[in-house]
């Protein structure tokens, strides 16, 4: 009998079938940086070196999927904001010259697209294959200034919809919209509920699966994510950069196909404590409805000999 | 036996049937996926999983039989992307395709393009005039060989079209189908030159093989037709194959044919899976009729590009379309006759500047992307589907079950933007137009349909189906004037419950003249030999075939039908031959007695014309496997009045004849019981259609759970 691939075990979690192992899915971003010794900047703006970062870091820790585009100020800088680089890390700062009309056709969104394309064409056979673009409640905030992007939901609707169907045709399974504070300090309202109504009709016509990535909310608050009525939900660290109690993850799944399970790739003791807990859970819900992922973007400060030992003790 | 699967693709979405053996059915939609239409096809193999709580690879595994009608043909020809390919023919006849037949320009376009005279264009050829060779060579009419083919001459020719990147060739020789041996010695040739393990082998269709029929213009254009469309289909269908099988399934795909049968994809001409979806249908309200005993039916599929037309007659389906249209070329495959217009939920409604600001609906469709404005995919073109939710008929809470949420907000805005205030009307009267117009379209192009083969609408049944069928037939019924209109609980998924009710088969042809009839003489021929020749020679080939298919010689039933036509006349007429064989002249007699009887009835007595001698041109053997019929389980009635759970909250919905918007009552489609009546206005929500009851109509459900809608006598 041949051993299932992670994209087999991952289609498995989003089909709501039982899994027979627990699948590990991080989002890699600064890492590859350090696993292929070139600056985030520079392999950010060479699709090819970005591509082949990619697939070279899954194959060295052959984890059972690949994500593409985490960053948030990817779609900022599509969107028209000046980005510059501090301590190799992009920082948007807001348009002055208005909006552009085609994001996906832009810096390095365009490249994003082709790294997307490229990495899924090589690795769908064998791993899920997750693209990754920041939230519009984000996006908004990011484009026209702290607190101000509730009123501009709509000037940013379409350029969303392109972009996510640029995502979409790079033949991902699933497509996470990333969000922060914006999104996760306010109530959840009817104008967050028809954007992602939109986004999630362009991407159901696709056949991929939304997920939602929420980052720096308050622990209290989690619940309120359910009104998007995403397919799956990823949280990141909260506030006090920590994971909320695992029953409350759980929660926050029920009624959709399942959660992420984020592991803090740099503290082992914890993963390890999350990964048996999580272990449990899954073999309480006969392996439904549950993923193991990294608590955020796994960033170039990670230990590469721990992350290795963690990703032994996981699939053994 | 297992499960039973049946797939049609449409313009805007996909629709799935499946049956299991203990009776159960589920059904489902899901947005067709122009890009990769397999997208959508697994994805509704998945919904369809989860319906009967299986697994995808369980429930696959447990399928019989995955019957799909498919548009990856059309697609192939509209999109252009068939290979480049070489035409061999007759020297002197290589302007034919280019030349075509006298309304080549007008064949496939639109109406409000055909009447741009200064504009209209033929369509573009699908082989280039370099791509086409002449080499000298004849056959006469009655299959003599008058000039032979040069091998020489050959090889010359296919260098020629080598070099210039042919990737296949089609052979289309003069009175081939007469005696092939000409076109079989071309396909010899290169078949030597290019064997099949070298890497430059190409594919070689002989028009003989495809459709050996006279008019050589038609029997080129299916040729070529097919050979541009086999190519594409086979990869997208083989990839399509493999995803089924990877995901669990083991017996072969098949697919449903034109002419109203369904076959292995592997013993299929590309050219007969065009528009299969529609004859489908047909089919499924064929078999639905047969339970109520109705013979004369009126069969619609409004869905969300097109609305689809066929009659029934005498219970058969026997209407043909001798030169049907497959893009923009006329072919002469066997294909049951189902017309179709561009007016479905997803018609986009537009202000005609040149007709002094008329509002028209279609034939432009906003698909499934971005599909109506009210889908929040982008679209901003006002549509059907807008209207109707404009107008309160649909929830857009409850669109596919809930599945898609609707937004009424991009409705109004759409339809307010376009057409309420060029027009400088409220939405709600534009939105109201727009209903009207699309209704008064479809229900004048079916009472022509219908009126113009020389019956009377009103001796009808009317079948609505489609996604939108229920919705719209108390709307375009009032035009035929027909006393009952039938609406499917498949009715949305139609063309795929209708594939469900196929048999195996497929049709033979032979193009062969004769004069069966002369009325100097007032004889009948006596060349019965001859007749049974050609009637022995397709029954071979189709016994043939489907032992091929793992079909034995006793299951097959065969059925012969002849274009026959009255001498000087130009228009044929197929008749059912009510003799296989014949032993004596007499029995040409018979068949001369049918014929006359069908044109009698037709185009009336006065306008039989036996004077001219009557003539048999071709000759169809269509060969059947039958498979066991459907059988609609029927149920014990219950009370008039609808139970309290079928009961949903009333909401405010526009009556046109009421002028003015009113809480309507909103009934549940599957909380009603055999025997529930309801009185107009209401609205009755299933989880992939609404039922629009209008006032003076009354909704019935019957025994097999149809719904009936009639006009309300009280």
């Amino acid at each position: 009998m041949t051993m299932a691939t992670g994209r087999e075990l991952f289609n498995n979690f989003l089909n709501d079938e039982p899994l027979p192992r627990p699948v590990f899915v991080p989002m890699i971003r600064g890492l590859l940086s350090r696993v292929d010794g070139l600056s985030m900047e520079r392999l950010m703006n060479d699709p090819t070196l970005w591509a082949n970062g990619l697939v070279r870091t899954h194959k060295l820790f052959r984890f059972d999927g690949v994500v593409v585009g985490l960053d948030f100020t990817l779609m900022a800088e599509a969107c028209g904001c000046e980005i510059t680089w501090e301590k190799d890390r992009p920082v948007a700062s807001p348009p002055l010259k208005g909006l552009y009309k085609k994001p996906e056709e832009v810096g390095r969104m365009k490249y994003a697209l082709e790294v997307a394309s490229r990495v899924f064409e090589v690795c769908q056979k064998d791993q899920a294959c997750i693209a990754a673009v920041t939230g519009p409640i984000t996006l908004a905030d990011m484009l026209f200034g702290p607190g101000k992007g509730a009123d501009h939901l709509e000037e940013i609707k379409q350029l969303m919809v392109q972009v996510a169907e640029a995502f979409c045709k790079t033949g991902p399974d699933v497509l996470i919209f990333l969000e922060g504070r914006p999104l996760a300090s306010t109530k959840i309202n009817l104008s967050h509920r028809k954007i992602y109504n939109t986004l999630k009709n362009i991407t159901g016509y696709y056949d991929v699966k939304t997920g939602l990535y929420v980052q720096r909310y308050a622990p209290s608050s989690v619940d309120q994510f359910k009104a998007l009525k995403m397919d799956l939900y990823v949280l990141g660290p909260s506030t006090d950069g920590t994971l909320p109690g695992i029953s409350r993850v759980w929660d926050l799944g029920v009624g959709a196909l399942g959660v992420g399970l984020g592991l803090p790739l740099d503290d082992l003791a914890a993963a390890r404590r999350l990964i048996k807990e999580g272990r449990k859970l899954y073999e309480t819900t006969g392996g439904r409805g549950i993923f193991f992922t990294s608590l955020g973007p796994a960033t170039r400060d990670v230990d590469l000999e721990t992350l290795h030992e963690l990703v032994q003790e996981f699939f053994h | 036996m297992g499960i039973s699967i049946s797939v049609d693709i449409g313009g805007t979405f996909t629709d799935f049937h499946a049956r299991s053996e203990d009776g159960n059915t589920e059904t489902t939609k899901t947005p067709t996926t122009h890009y990769d239409l397999s997208v959508g096809f697994m994805k509704g193999m998945k919904t369809l999983a989860r319906s009967f709580g299986k697994g995808l690879s369980d429930f696959l595994g447990q399928s019989d039989v995955v019957r799909y009608c498919t548009t990856m043909g059309t697609n192939a020809l509209i999109e252009r992307t068939g290979p480049k390919l070489g035409f061999i023919t007759t020297a002197g006849f290589e302007d034919a395709i280019f030349l075509g037949r006298a309304r080549s320009w007008a064949d496939g376009g639109s109406v409000l393009e055909n009447k741009d005279l200064a504009r209209i264009r033929k369509p573009e050829p699908l082989i280039q005039p370099e791509m086409v060779v002449g080499v000298r060579e004849r056959i006469d009419s009655f299959g003599n060989v008058v000039s032979p083919l040069r091998r020489e001459e050959v090889l010359e020719k296919l260098q020629h079209l080598v070099d210039r990147g042919a990737m296949g060739f089609v052979v289309g020789l003069l009175w081939s189908f007469s005696n092939p041996a000409h076109e079989r010695m071309i396909r010899e040739i290169i078949e030597e030159e290019y064997p099949e393990d070298y890497l430059g082998s190409m594919p070689v269709i002989l028009s003989s093989d495809v459709s050996p029929k006279s008019a050589e213009y038609t029997r080129f254009t299916t040729t070529i037709v097919n050979a541009y469309i086999h190519g594409v289909m086979a990869e997208k269908l083989n990839k399509l194959g493999n995803e089924l099988r990877d995901g669990g399934y083991r017996r072969p795909l098949v697919l449903v044919h034109n002419t109203g049968g369904m076959k292995k994809m592997s013993r299929t001409r590309a050219v007969l899976t065009h528009n299969a979806g529609p004859v489908a249908g047909l089919h499924g309200a064929l078999s639905v009729g047969a339970h109520y005993g109705h013979e004369k039916i009126i069969f619609t599929d409004m869905g969300g590009t097109s609305f689809d037309i066929g009659v029934i007659t005498g219970g058969e389906l026997k209407t043909y379309d001798f030169i049907p249209l497959i893009d923009r070329w006329r072919t002469n495959i066997p294909a049951i006759e189902v017309k179709s217009i561009g007016a479905g939920g997803g018609s986009i409604a537009w202000i005609n500047r040149l007709m002094d600001n008329a509002m028209e609906v279609g034939p432009q469709s906003a698909g499934s992307m971005p599909g109506p404005a009210c889908y929040d995919q982008g679209g901003r073109e006002p549509t059907v589907t807008d209207a109707d939710l404009l107008l309160g008929y649909l929830n857009p809470e409850n669109y596919l079950g809930g599945n898609m949420l609707l937004d009424p907000d991009l409705s109004q805005e759409a339809i307010k933007e376009r057409i309420a205030d060029p027009l400088g009307i409220d939405p709600v009267e534009a939105a109201l137009r727009i209903r009207q117009v699309v209704d008064a379209r479809m229900g004048q192009e079916v009472f022509n349909e219908v009126a113009l083969k020389g019956h009377d609408p009103r001796e009808f049944v009317l079948m609505a189906c489609g996604g939108a069928g229920a919705t719209h037939a108390c709307g375009f019924a009032p035009y035929l004037k027909v006393a009952k209109v039938i609406v499917s609980p498949y009715s949305s998924v139609f063309g795929a419950f209708g594939a469900s009710t196929l048999n195996i088969q497929q049709v033979w042809e032979m193009s062969k003249t004769m004069k069966i009839f002369q009325w100097a003489t007032q004889s009948y021929s006596e060349d019965v030999d001859e007749f049974n020749r050609v009637v022995a020679d397709l029954k071979n080939k189709a016994v043939r075939d489907l032992q091929l298919e793992g079909y034995r010689e006793d299951q097959i039933q065969f059925r012969l039908e002849l274009d026959m036509r009255y001498g000087m006349q130009y228009n044929l007429m197929k008749v059912v031959s009510p003799r296989l064989t014949l032993r004596n002249s007499d029995d040409f007699k018979v068949i001369c007695d049918t014929f006359t009887q069908q044109y009698a009835e037709v185009y009336s007595p006065e306008a039989t014309f036996p004077m001219g001698g009557i003539n048999l041109e071709c000759f169809h053997m269509t060969a059947v496997v039958a498979l066991p019929p459907l059988e609609l389980e029927a149920f014990e009635g219950n009370d008039q009045t609808p139970s309290g759970a079928a009961s949903l909250p009333a909401r405010e919905a526009f009556w046109a004849s009421l002028e003015g918007f009113m809480k309507t009552p909103v009934f549940a489609f599957n909380e009603l019981l055999v025997g529930n009546e309801i009185d107009g206005p209401a609205l009755v929500e299933a989880d992939d259609t609404t039922y629009v009851i209008e006032p003076g109509w009354r909704f019935v459900m019957d025994r097999f759970r149809n719904a009936v809608l009639e006009r309300n006598q009280a």
